[in-house]
């Protein structure tokens, strides 16, 4: 309990809303509102319907079929095919934007601009055109194939919000655990037992082959999509258990352990040579040339993200970790015996964030603005997402079509300047040069 | 100081044999048959019999050393899995793991050389590209020039433009310029390079709106008239940089503004400016002789970053504009899955910005003595 | 005896062309012809630049312009220009011509030996004449297992040797080993090379064919060869203007990386003062230029940077069109083709990866029934897509022997629906995604749909295909690759779908490569494993018929079988864009890669009207 409620206060620090000026509040507030509630706002299934008594939620269900009663009798309806406006019903309620991110509209197509006349299928003959009713005009002007693009603006807000808020998520626990272990050990303080040591190092060949290559080469498995990612991270976890193993044997602590038998482990060393070459590696091209070979979708842009950015927190959390760790509060909490653990969750990591939430920041804007470039490109994500930068390219097609390339431009560039604000209200410059 | 400079170059080798380890794994677990590829010829419209593709196939897998096992060790069966199926007797060695030694690999040949297909990486080759069949250590030589010269240009300009700016904002922190000046570096900081590309593309070199400037490339289309000088060549070239130049520039200046204007008001606060001005010295000369002096610290890093974000180009701004660098070649080879080329510039990347890191500790051991190297005891 | 052409596939667009298409004219104008001469007209912008250059829009860079080793298509169109063939493709009639021959060869009774006779004038640059000895040191040279060149070998397998006259210098006959159709044509995509140019210590002359074809011969044993061909497949001579060497009227000056190659017209070439118009170099330059950026291609043609292209996607094309500078200054020529546009589906998944998704033609019927080709043509070709004919079954509605009862397949969701309904596709869990039980697991209907990322016309259709099937419950991933990873993918049968194009000729066709199950076994061109004996029988059948009224029938046939089938979904005959500058006259757009013959563009002189 004590836990959540810490982890809260560091979300709580970490942002720091409260100090923040009034509109960085309000906006702020939009942006995540909209994230939140965008199939709320935009959605071509009608949010809440009444037909013949009975209510339904089409907007909200998942199924490719809606059950719905008509004169008694069930029919089966395509949730994504059926016009909703044609079935009879009591009641209807449409999102305000009526529209899905990238649904087509094969009369308003070929960019049609905010202020242009937008048109629909008149019910009687076929082939005749009316003006659109404002309650389904496309505000903010369409695509080539007629998307709506208010409704892609919503969309890819959710869209970049999440990858920014999660891939910096993943960062932030692996900089956190990684950088705490290297600048509270330090060089000197981790010791293992030797033999501990020596017997996992040989572990490594029977375990490596007993569930990597033996399985492979002489079990006939089943190959489907979805088993073997998930499959192949428990063969992970399973391998790591095993090496593991041997630290946590009983064996070693029989003998008292003395010095001879322990070996110290420059962890911090070892972690900042590795920080340093993780460094070196270019980051842009790593991110560009994974996304493009893995499977596209916001969940591995959002693993791969994370993963290649904690470098920059576990860097700041250990240099934190170091300065707190000789002042005056640490050395009474070593005194009054506190474990290694509580000293690192509950003295040194909320001292260390107030710190480390400035990197944090920048990298959420670094993501968001790595993940804009990338679709841009056309990378990572499938091209019928919608996200600011597809939309922007979509743009370049066509710089008639202003709309595509100045919206999404405005909406990035608006989060972005806010989230350098509330990173750093004095300077809002990161330290190292994102994209 | 001599003891920590020895630790670090120590310490730089295992780590450049990380890096070079890093690379060839990354692309060699990435998808995709390069000899398959190779034989794609997009217009082999003839009819191939199945016997001469497995024959080529085999064949081209043997030259490119794609047959030998991919690294000097590895984890199996006692005996070899294919052996063991025919002499049934044998089934239970299959059940044994074992560690295997291979003198010859992949790792061996791509990193040594062999002296035939090869002649590896130490020795500066990477390989020929799948795509082009062109040797990319040339490939590279051939796209780096506008690269390095766009990363050189814009941040020497990005220093010019931003030094007076911090120099200003230490020296008047509340004045309205600082304040002005400072807002507007963090909205254009704020903007998305790709975004601002775009537009400005959209409004100056739209026949439709403005067209102050060619839209692609670096020069004009099909080189230059012949026997013309070299500065009618620059006043030629001219048009096809400025709005490139623009897109690089602007997004460093706040970043490097804001650093000019820490050191400097960092400088300033100390002692030996107080005593400068106490002395009588005119304000130009204490900003000019002391304060100045100590911005160098922060170059050399904004530096050491210059030749790896050459080489890794800017891969956003270079497709935008079709420049010949290697950004584009980068994206280009991602979308061909071109892996020798992305391996190349992967490793040579990351072995300029080690070397980069190191020289820049070199530099500020040497440069500014108050850094101290005996490493603090943490107990 | 009637020419039958081999049949040019090719999955970039082909260019076939008619008529000139104008905005104001009548639909029923277009009229289809595999060659279009173009009207000299003097309407354009007369400040425009007067320079006989002309600069061509390439959407790729050529990968070399190595006389045998390479394989991109931007190469071959620009080959054509520096370099010379024994026979070439006679775009005026749709035949094979003599190139550096004088006459088509004569063929012996079994066809296998094929006596060819060559021109007296053709020389080098160095002023050496051309002579057999070229030849042969060409065909070795392509035939050593050392050469760079994985993707032409096979047809270089089938020659046995080649056997110069012994009385006169200029004959040469080439003995075939088995007969093959395409045993004339085949010369016509490889030059000649100088033997004295890439082969002065004369070593390949030391090796004979017979060891050449030997599998026991182990050419990387052979220093002396080994050497030649390190020095032969070096990238200089692909690449280095110096080293480039070629018989043709023109000779890249050079070659500006990622941007440009220049070619300049040879002085004193030995066709200067020829009459023959296949042989013609009128412009002094042609320079081509490579951008693959639709959007600065757009800005290029408003200010005149730009002369020909005959790759613009539809997008550029129509608002060029529109654009009144453009439209005085270039012809705008859209044409119907033979080629036509598909989705075709993975019959038969043997890689474990792959679902058996499509083995059902029920399936495929209904995906067909999904499938909105009408708003395809829409959005691809806007206002011109009321000229854009639906294709219904594998040969061209243009043709006789299309099938005509045989109805296209209308958009009907709800008939896709039941019918997937009736092969056990229902969404049990409720996510949204149709699911089965096959072979004990549950399998989501999921597929991976594999395009080209070369033109943002193929991403508009698949985004519209996609939401369409979503429409019935199917997850479409969408899949954007580069054209030497879709060839992998779908000569692998590594895939679920594909979106892709086919070109054809006007003349009868072939149905081997594309229909017979063994190209589907050899990883051929048969990507959807269609398939069974009496479909391959009656491909052989089809292939050897004369009578072309039975001949007819038999066509006939065959597409109802494939109608019946649906390996493929069939969208529509695909439509080519030209834009050439009006400053050029003499201008006729061929069905035949590469459209153009840029080289018989004659300068329209401005003041002379």
């Amino acid at each position: 309990m004590k836990i959540i409620k810490l982890a809260w206060e560091s979300v709580k620090n970490i942002f720091q809303l409260k100090k923040q000026p009034l509109w960085i509040r309000w906006v702020f507030s939009m942006y995540i509102f909209t994230a939140l509630f965008a199939p709320f706002i935009a959605n071509k299934a009608p949010l809440f319907m009444i037909k013949e008594g009975n209510w339904y939620f089409p907007a909200f269900q998942n199924s490719a079929y809606v059950i719905i009663q008509e004169n008694g009798k069930e029919i089966a309806v395509l949730k994504e095919a059926v016009n909703w406006h044609a079935i009879k019903n009591e009641f209807q309620l449409f999102a305000p934007i009526p529209y899905d991110p990238s649904s087509s509209d094969l009369i308003n197509y070929n960019y049609v601009s905010p202020f242009a006349q937008q048109y629909t299928e008149s019910e009687k003959p076929p082939s005749e055109l009316k003006p659109l009713s404002w309650r389904n005009r496309h505000w903010l002007g369409t695509t080539k194939t007629g998307a709506d693009v208010l409704a892609g603006l919503v969309h890819s807000t959710r869209l970049s919000l999440l990858i920014g808020f999660f891939s910096m998520f993943i960062a932030s626990v692996i900089g956190i655990c990684i950088g705490s272990l290297a600048g509270f050990f330090g060089d000197k303080l981790l010791k293992v037992n030797r033999r501990s040591l020596i017997l996992s190092l040989i572990l490594v060949v029977p375990a490596g082959f007993y569930i990597f290559v033996f399985p492979e080469n002489n079990l006939e498995l089943p190959e489907t999509e979805s088993i073997p990612a998930y499959f192949s991270f428990l063969k992970v976890l399973l391998f790591l258990f095993i090496i593991a193993l041997p630290f946590t044997m009983k064996i070693n602590k029989s003998k008292k352990d003395s010095p001879q038998t322990l070996w110290t482990i420059p962890i911090d060393s070892f972690i900042s040579r590795g920080i340093e070459l993780f460094v070196s590696v270019p980051r842009l091209i790593l991110i560009i040339t994974l996304a493009a070979i893995s499977r596209p979708s916001a969940m591995s842009l959002v693993l791969i993200l994370g993963f290649t950015a904690w470098t920059s927190i576990a860097r700041m959390v250990r240099a934190e970790f170091i300065r707190l760790k000789n002042m005056g509060f640490m050395e009474s909490a070593i005194s009054l015996g506190l474990s290694n653990f509580r000293q690192i969750i509950y003295h040194l990591l909320p001292n260390a964030i107030v710190t480390v939430r400035v990197g944090i920041i920048f990298g959420i804007a670094g993501a968001i603005l790595t993940e804009a470039g990338l679709s841009f490109l056309g990378i990572g994500l499938y091209p019928d997402t919608v996200s600011w930068g597809s939309m922007m390219a979509a743009g370049r097609e066509q710089f008639s079509a202003w709309w595509l390339i100045i919206f999404p431009g405005i909406s990035i560039a608006i989060l972005l300047i806010m989230l350098n604000r509330i990173a750093d209200e004095n300077h809002y410059v990161p330290q190292e040069k994102p994209l | 100081m001599r003891r920590y400079l020895l630790k670090r170059i120590i310490f730089f080798v295992p780590t450049l044999f990380l890096l070079v380890l890093l690379s060839f794994t990354l692309f060699r677990l990435a998808p995709g048959n390069p000899v398959d590829r190779m034989m794609m010829g997009s217009n082999s419209q003839y009819y191939q019999d199945a016997g001469e593709w497995s024959d080529q196939r085999s064949y081209w897998n043997h030259r490119l050393g794609l047959d030998l096992p991919v690294f000097y060790l590895s984890i199996g069966s006692w005996e070899d899995n294919s052996l063991s199926r025919e002499t049934a007797e044998d089934t239970w060695k299959k059940f044994i793991p074992f560690l295997h030694f291979h003198p010859n690999n992949q790792f061996h040949r791509w990193f040594l050389g062999d002296n035939l297909s090869s002649r590896g990486i130490i020795r500066g080759d990477f390989g020929i590209s799948y795509t082009s069949g062109q040797r990319v250590s040339e490939l590279i030589a051939s796209r780096i020039g506008w690269s390095l010269f766009f990363a050189l240009f814009s941040i020497l300009l990005a220093y010019l433009i931003s030094l007076p700016i911090g120099l200003h904002a230490a020296q008047h922190p509340s004045s309205l310029f600082t304040k002005v000046s400072s807002t507007s570096l963090i909205i254009l900081f704020s903007l998305p390079v790709f975004w601002s590309a775009t537009v400005l593309l959209m409004l100056f070199a739209n026949p439709d709106i403005f067209y102050f400037f060619p839209a692609s490339g670096v020069q004009p289309t099909g080189g230059f008239p012949d026997g013309i000088t070299w500065i009618q060549k620059i006043r030629m070239t001219l048009p096809y940089l400025v709005i490139p130049t623009i897109c690089y520039t602007y997004s460093s200046l706040a970043f490097l503004s804001r650093i000019f204007r820490v050191t400097i008001s960092e400088v300033l606060k100390q002692d030996f400016i107080k005593t400068a001005r106490a002395k009588g010295l005119s304000e130009k000369v204490v900003i000019g002789k002391h304060a100045f002096r100590n911005t160098f610290l922060p170059v050399i890093t904004v530096f050491s970053s210059v030749f790896p974000s050459a080489i890794g180009g800017s891969v956003l701004l270079e497709t935008i504009f079709s420049i010949p660098g290697m950004g584009l070649t980068i994206y280009q080879s991602i979308d061909a899955k071109d892996y020798p080329v992305l391996t190349a510039v992967f490793f040579l990347t990351g072995l300029i910005t080690m070397a980069g890191f190191l020289l820049s500790d070199v530099m500020y051991a040497m440069a500014d003595p108050r850094i101290s190297f005996s490493k603090k005891q943490v107990s | 005896m009637p020419k039958v052409s081999p049949l040019f596939l090719f999955l970039i667009i082909l260019h076939f062309s008619c008529k000139e298409v104008d905005k104001k004219q009548p639909a029923n104008s277009l009229n289809l012809s595999p060659v279009i001469h173009l009207q000299d007209t003097s309407g354009f912008d007369p400040n425009w630049s007067k320079s006989n250059t002309i600069v061509s829009h390439l959407n790729a860079e050529p990968d070399n312009l190595h006389p045998s080793n390479g394989g991109s298509s931007p190469r071959s169109e620009i080959l054509i220009q520096t370099q010379a063939f024994l026979l070439i493709t006679d775009f005026e009639n749709q035949t094979i011509a003599p190139g550096l021959v004088t006459a088509l060869p004569t063929i012996s009774s079994d066809g296998l030996s094929l006596s060819y006779t060559l021109r007296e004038d053709p020389q080098w640059d160095n002023g050496e004449r051309l002579t057999v000895q070229d030849v042969i040191f060409t065909a070795k040279a392509q035939k050593c297992e050392l050469t760079n060149n994985p993707s032409v070998k096979a047809y270089w397998k089938n020659i046995q040797t080649i056997l110069p006259d012994d009385k006169d210098p200029q004959k040469f006959t080439m003995i075939m080993k088995e007969n093959n159709i395409q045993n004339m044509s085949f010369v016509t995509s490889f030059c000649i090379m100088q033997r004295s140019f890439h082969d002065p210590d004369n070593i390949l002359n030391k090796y004979s064919f017979e060891q050449l074809d030997d599998s026991n011969f182990h050419a990387e044993n052979e220093k002396e060869l080994l050497q030649w061909a390190q020095n032969f497949n070096d990238d200089k001579y692909g690449r280095t203007p110096e080293y480039l060497n070629g018989l043709g009227p023109y000779k890249v000056s050079n070659w500006e990386t990622g941007q440009s190659v220049t070619l300049i017209k040879k002085k004193n070439h030995w066709t200067s003062n020829s009459s023959e118009s296949r042989l013609s170099a009128l412009p002094d330059k042609i320079i081509y230029k490579v951008n693959k950026d639709e959007n600065s291609v757009q800005l290029e043609f408003k200010t005149q940077t730009l002369d020909v292209s005959t790759n613009l996607s539809m997008g550029t094309f129509t608002a060029l069109a529109s654009n009144p500078a453009v439209s005085t200054n270039y012809h705008h020529v859209l044409s119907l083709t033979y080629n036509y546009t598909f989705l075709c589906f993975n019959e038969k998944p043997e890689s474990p990866k792959r679902q058996k998704l499509f083995t059902d033609k029920q399936v495929r019927r209904a995906f067909a029934l999904l499938t909105p080709v009408e708003n395809l043509t829409r959005v691809v070709y806007k206002e011109y897509s009321t000229f854009c004919k639906r294709m219904i079954s594998n040969v061209s509605p243009l043709k006789p022997e299309f099938n005509s009862s045989l109805d296209a397949i209308k958009l009907d969701i709800d008939s896709a629906a039941k019918l997937l309904h009736e092969a056990g596709w229902r969404d049990t869990d409720a996510d949204g995604i149709l699911d089965k039980q096959i072979d004990g697991s549950v399998i989501p209907f999921k597929v991976e749909l594999a395009y080209l990322n070369s033109s943002p016309d193929w991403k508009d259709m698949a985004m519209l295909i996609s939401e369409s099937y979503a429409k019935a419950g199917i997850k479409t991933d969408l899949l954007p690759v580069d054209l030497r990873v879709f060839l992998e993918k779908a000569r692998q049968h590594d895939f679920d779908m594909i979106l892709g194009s086919w070109g054809g000729t006007p003349f009868p066709e072939d149905f081997t490569q594309l229909w017979h199950s063994k190209s589907w076994l050899n990883n051929g061109s048969n990507y959807s494993g269609f398939g069974n004996a009496e479909s391959d029988a009656l491909i052989d059948s089809i292939k050897t018929e004369i009578n072309s009224v039975s001949r007819r029938g038999m066509i006939m046939r065959f597409q109802e079988m494939i109608y019946d089938d649906q390996p493929y979904v069939f969208l529509f005959c695909s439509m080519r864009r030209n834009l050439i500058h009006k400053r050029f006259g003499n201008i006729s757009v061929f069905a035949d890669r590469p459209g153009l013959l840029l080289n018989t563009f004659r300068l329209l002189s401005t003041t002379a009207e």
